[in-house]
């Protein structure tokens, strides 16, 4: 058989460097995944990339009046809002005193522990907020003080979300601090309010508890509170309340009327 | 495969799952976490000395009402306040009774030291007693049948010794508590009632 030259092979045509370099590249099982990994990754850009998502909360339940709903081992119904300066005006046993600076604001509901064991007050101090008000007081108790002297120290005003409360049994006006199992308390949800600037409207948010054990030392408790509905209600002052105010602006049209009648005597 | 080699295959796997067997039959005769930490329970009655670790615990009086007078405030409830008055006599240091219960039949515990209740009960030397009274506020429904748990720690009743006592609670006890508008909570002292 003859032998063939080197002269005699047909020579490739040779390729572009661009060719050169993607065949380079692609010829190695690693870049390939690289190149595949960024182009996913630029898929990714136009749809925000990386960034953070929004994390979209489910919609609020919306709830109602005089209904019972539950949270956690707590079943609650809201019946009714309102505001008083000094809810237990005139009482002898009074475990509320006078707000200084500003008003109660109180949420009249039901409550009801379910389950056999304890409401504990994690859940009972955390099961609402008030929306939308202003000028909430840290606590139902936080309001201004007047030193002997007559000077005032204001009281520590928070956002709405982070004003607390304390939950008064009808019966005696004394705060629970927690509920037994199967017990059902007539309360008051007792917020502290600078000044008596209300809306006529009051909105609440509920939250909810998860049943779950605690990662430090593994003991189940309800945990993580978490907003879950809505109620919306009037808001107007108690029925004391609103006696003294008519009081109060019956006497400023007598005085009116009087000094209209100084006024007139005067010009005659 | 050779028959033998089959064979001792076969023989393995069976002495395999015999010792697995084995094993499940030892460990389901040890005794698991929850019957460790079962106290040590006494049962004893109204007006019946019970022994407790550190002393022993005598349950006297019962009484329930819908308000409650003690020494802090007066508590009035839509619910029932019990009233147990109990002599706790130490028996080797100075020490008092720091655990109370009501235990409903279906497993409902309320304690007296949660929410609004109390038990006063203070500490004493060794033989001399101590009246106590706690105070505990129950709901009405579900209360026939309860019985009261007392120990000596508070809080941690695994291990410990517990006394059981039947309140002899029936419906007409309740009805006559319901009807009680006031019991008297009045605190602890020393010696013999």
């Amino acid at each position: 058989m003859a032998g063939v030259s080197d002269a005699d092979v047909p020579q490739e045509p040779r390729d572009s460097w661009s060719s050169r370099l993607v065949k380079h590249f692609l010829g190695h099982p690693l870049p390939a995944v690289l190149v595949a990994l960024v182009c996913v990754i630029a898929a990714t850009i136009p749809f925000g990339g990386f960034a953070r998502a929004e994390v979209t909360k489910p919609g609020l339940k919306q709830l109602e009046v005089g209904v019972e709903h539950t949270f956690g081992p707590l079943k609650l119904t809201i019946i009714e809002a309102s505001w008083d300066t000094d809810p237990q005006h005139g009482q002898t046993d009074r475990q509320i005193y006078p707000s200084v600076g500003g008003a109660y604001l109180m949420v009249h509901a039901k409550i009801r522990a379910v389950g056999k064991s304890e409401v504990p007050f994690s859940v009972l101090n955390n099961v609402m907020r008030v929306q939308n008000l202003g000028s909430m007081f840290a606590t139902a108790y936080t309001h201004d003080s007047i030193s002997d002297d007559g000077e005032v120290t204001p009281g520590k005003t928070v956002p709405d979300e982070e004003a607390e409360y304390t939950v008064a049994n009808m019966a005696d006006a004394i705060s629970l601090p927690s509920i037994g199992p199967g017990m059902t308390y007539d309360v008051v949800f007792i917020f502290g309010h600078r000044g008596t600037d209300f809306p006529n409207e009051l909105t609440l948010h509920t939250y909810d508890f998860t049943w779950r054990a605690s990662s430090i030392d593994g003991s189940f408790d309800w945990r993580d509170p978490e907003v879950n509905g809505q109620v919306t209600m009037p808001l107007k002052p108690s029925k004391a309340q609103q006696q003294r105010l008519d009081r109060a602006s019956q006497r400023a049209a007598r005085k009116a009327a009087r000094e209209q009648h100084k006024h007139k005597r005067a010009h005659r | 495969m050779s028959r033998r080699t089959l064979r001792t295959k076969a023989l393995t796997g069976v002495v395999a799952l015999a010792v697995v067997g084995i094993g499940q039959l030892l460990t389901s005769h040890l005794p698991d976490e929850l019957t460790e930490l079962r106290p040590f329970e006494a049962a004893g009655h109204i007006d019946e000395s019970v022994d407790v670790r550190t002393g022993s615990v005598r349950v006297q009086t019962v009484n329930g009402g819908t308000s409650l007078r003690s020494p802090i405030a007066a508590m009035r409830t839509s619910n029932l306040w019990v009233v147990i008055a109990y002599t706790f006599t130490p028996s080797q240091t100075t020490t008092g009774l720091f655990s109370i219960e009501m235990v409903a039949a279906n497993g409902m515990r309320w304690s007296g030291t949660a929410s609004r209740n109390q038990n006063l009960c203070t500490s004493s030397v060794p033989g001399l007693p101590i009246q106590c009274q706690a105070a505990i506020e129950v709901p009405a429904d579900y209360i026939i049948g309860a019985h009261l748990e007392l120990a000596p720690t508070a809080d941690l009743t695994q291990y410990d010794a517990v006394a059981v006592i039947d309140l002899e609670i029936t419906p007409d006890v309740v009805a006559d508590w319901k009807a009680n508008p006031e019991v008297t909570l009045q605190g602890s002292t020393l010696g013999a009632s």
